[in-house]
């Protein structure tokens, strides 16, 4: 149940179910001091996947701060990507938003799939994602592809890299994590030379 | 023309690149050079005048991609994909590789040149050099061969460049100008020698103590009184350097502290008279400065690899046995005796006597020292090596034979004694020229029957190596194949590991071979690679020595 409120410094924020998912006092400093931390690792990055719309202010400093980053914010209630969308609306024209109910109905998005193909980041803003944390999780976890099931899901996606996914240790256990290392493993003679070598100096740079 | 230099280790390791880099502006006046270095060294840019563009790697954010789980799978693949096509995509026709380590050897194999020189690593790991002096840095130096030569003669000499213009060419930047111009306005100018000291480096192994800096610059003060001390640092270093000035007020030293950028530095060492300095990048860049340079080389430092290279610096070395240590591991020792074991008084003499430049005296001195720490006087020589020479060891029967054994690998190395004319003769008389100054007329007895005893050495270690090499052909003749025969029984063995202390070659020879599996094809034909190039590095040294033999005799 979504209850539009005025903060401290009048901004309209939100509660949903009776808790507030952005700052009821400043959410401009919120949102501001949210962008400074992820400062450094945006700085390289094209593309970002936000999780949890929320109030929208953290979506207008991070546009604001990198105004050449592609941004894709997913929530799962339509209700909070509408209030997104009037409230700034000026400020966040360039963001594209997907409301993403279930994992079922992301492995189905065409937009997220296309999103996927290029490098991108995942952030998750805490106050937002508090009102549904499990699933939240779960989307996370698919879309950083770690775990075997979501790395299959990355590997539809960029075939490319599939041959990297047919390590030999530990890929039955539901909770084995991908990383380099296994990549490197899942090298073999069909491997492109392109992969082998890239694969290889990654290796270089955490042994 | 397009050429891309790889130079993907620390500061140091950049700037002592710059003869090499120089050298390739002259070479090829009109080509694009490019330099591929750490993200955080970009800002080199204004003082490499040599270079068109820097690209920055960002072994940081690749680092962090694969090391944190919040990072998606495939993140660092593509950025590193974004970063090889913007490479591959200038289309280099020449690529040098400075790094030789995997990722640069990978590196240059994956952007792909026309030509490339220095390590480049196939898929399978297959290393190949497209340099005899590459080849040697990465087989002959990871052994710890005696024979060690300046990595800035490396690079340059391994990337084909004619002797004679080995160079440190840095640029002096408006913004640098400006910070030297503000600092000197701050501590306020005044006349008397000015002298930078860079107290702090990178490893605390190559460090004096604070109570040793504060010693030794008091005592140095006492000897220059109208000195200027200003104790150079980068701004995550000012706090460490107010302590050490504190310390020096309360001895009556006055000092100020300089906490400038790169190019601040640079624009300071520009207009200074002396710089004291531990292994630094610092050194490095006031190599490119009219500055007398004095450095003092504890711990991990290796003068023989990376020293002061600008002629006429001074280098102080430790006595110790376990010097240099390696870079990696912590001083093994229970106090850091290479550091302690310096008195604060030579230091301060030998500065003081360097910033008049009396190499008498400064012999004197090594003379006196010569029991705790060693003197040595840099030079650029004729035959194109540089040259660390000790002040109390001048023309002796040792530093001969190590210069000739010197000059032999680059004979090797340059594979000039294949040729017809080799040139023993003009490199023999170069080498004579670079000792003329310390032999006196009466000592040319001394000098001949010197070199009468190393030719009878060098003989000796020709006659033991074809042994060995024979013995080992004459099995493989007997036996035809390599299996289940032992090439390499215990007695040979014995004698290639004596061989090997003997002609202070490290582990070339001994870390080719496993005696438990002896019979290894690929062993045994490196073991008899390098015991050629041994063989015949002694072969050109009896040579040169011959030659040089008879230009003395000639001239007597």
């Amino acid at each position: 149940m979504l209850e539009r409120i005025s903060a401290k410094n009048k901004c309209a924020v939100i509660k949903w179910n009776g808790k507030y998912i952005c700052s009821s006092v400043d959410p401009v400093k919120e949102a501001g001091d949210w962008v400074k931390k992820q400062q450094m690792r945006l700085s390289r990055q094209k593309n970002i996947i936000v999780l949890g719309a929320g109030c929208g202010y953290h979506l207008t400093a991070l546009q604001k701060a990198f105004p050449s980053i592609k941004i894709l914010a997913i929530d799962v209630f339509s209700e909070l990507i509408e209030f997104c969308k009037k409230e700034h609306a000026l400020d966040l024209s360039d963001v594209a938003f997907e409301c993403i109910s279930s994992i079922e109905s992301l492995v189905a998005n065409k937009k997220i799939y296309n999103f996927l193909k290029s490098r991108y980041a995942v952030l998750k803003f805490s106050p937002a994602v508090s009102v549904h944390a499990e699933l939240y999780d779960k989307i996370e976890v698919m879309l950083l592809g770690r775990t075997v099931e979501s790395a299959e899901f990355l590997g539809r996606i960029r075939p490319e890299f599939q041959p990297l996914l047919k390590s030999r240790s530990g890929m039955q256990e539901s909770r084995y994590l991908f990383s380099i290392k296994t990549l490197d493993e899942s090298l073999n003679k069909e491997s492109s030379e392109d992969l082998v070598y890239k694969v290889k100096i990654l290796k270089e740079l955490i042994a | 023309m397009r050429i891309l230099v790889i130079s993907l280790l620390r500061l140091g390791d950049v700037l002592i690149a710059s003869p090499a880099l120089h050298g390739l502006r002259r070479k090829y006046p009109s080509a694009k050079i490019d330099l591929l270095v750490n993200q955080n060294f970009i800002s080199l840019k204004s003082i490499l005048p040599d270079v068109d563009e820097l690209i920055p790697f960002d072994r940081d954010g690749l680092q962090d991609g694969l090391a944190e789980a919040s990072c998606p799978l495939f993140e660092s693949l593509d950025y590193l994909d974004e970063i090889i096509n913007k490479l591959k995509s200038n289309q280099y026709d020449l690529v040098v590789n400075f790094t030789q380590n995997k990722l640069s050897g990978y590196l240059t194999s994956l952007i792909g040149a026309k030509e490339q020189i220095g390590l480049s690593l196939s898929a399978n790991g297959q290393p190949s050099y497209s340099s005899s002096w590459f080849r040697y840095l990465n087989d002959y130096f990871a052994a710890d061969i005696a024979d060690r030569f300046h990595f800035t003669d490396i690079f340059y000499l391994g990337s084909g460049l004619p002797t004679g213009t080995n160079k440190f060419v840095f640029n002096e930047s408006p913004v640098g100008k400006a910070e030297a111009l503000n600092f000197f306005s701050s501590v306020g100018y005044a006349s008397g020698p000015k002298v930078v000291v860079q107290a702090l480096t990178s490893d605390i192994k190559k460090t004096l103590s604070r109570s040793k800096w504060v010693d030794a610059l008091t005592q140095f003060q006492s000897f220059e009184s109208d000195a200027h001390i200003f104790l150079l640092g980068a701004p995550n270093e000012a706090a460490e350097l107010s302590l050490l000035q504190q310390e020096l007020k309360d001895k009556g030293v006055r000092s100020d502290l300089a906490i400038l950028s790169l190019d601040g530095a640079l624009a300071l060492l520009n207009v200074s008279d002396l710089l004291i300095t531990g292994d630094t990048s610092i050194k490095h860049l006031a190599s490119g400065t009219p500055i007398s340079i004095f450095e003092i080389a504890i711990g991990s430092s290796d003068y023989k690899k990376t020293g002061v290279y600008k002629p006429g610096s001074l280098i102080l070395k430790s006595n110790e046995p376990c010097s240099p240590c390696q870079h990696s591991a912590a001083c093994h020792r229970e106090s850091h005796l290479c550091a302690s074991q310096i008195p604060s008084e030579l230091i301060a003499l030998a500065a003081s006597k360097f910033l008049h430049h009396d190499w008498l005296a400064l012999q004197v001195l090594a003379e006196e020292y010569s029991d705790c720490a060693n003197l040595l006087k840099t030079e650029w020589a004729k035959f194109g090596l540089w040259m660390a020479r000790h002040l109390t060891d001048r023309g002796t029967q040792r530093e001969i034979s190590d210069q000739l054994s010197r000059l032999a690998w680059k004979f090797l190395l340059e594979k000039e004694h294949l040729k017809p004319l080799a040139a023993y003769g003009s490199e023999s008389l170069k080498l004579k020229e670079a000792f003329e100054s310390d032999w006196h007329p009466d000592n040319q007895l001394r000098i001949k029957m010197s070199l009468e005893h190393i030719e009878l050495t060098t003989l000796s270690s020709e006659t033991r190596i074809n042994k060995i090499l024979s013995a080992i052909s004459s099995k493989i003749k007997l036996f035809g194949s390599f299996d289940g025969v032992d090439f390499i029984d215990s007695e040979l063995v014995k004698e290639i590991i004596k061989v090997e202390s003997d002609l202070g070659l490290g582990k070339i020879l001994s870390e080719k071979f496993n005696p438990k599996s002896a019979s290894d094809f690929y062993q045994i034909r490196q073991l008899q690679n390098s015991l050629n190039d041994v063989f015949s590095h002694q072969q050109i040294k009896l040579k040169l020595i011959r030659s040089l033999r008879s230009q003395i005799t000639e001239n007597a």
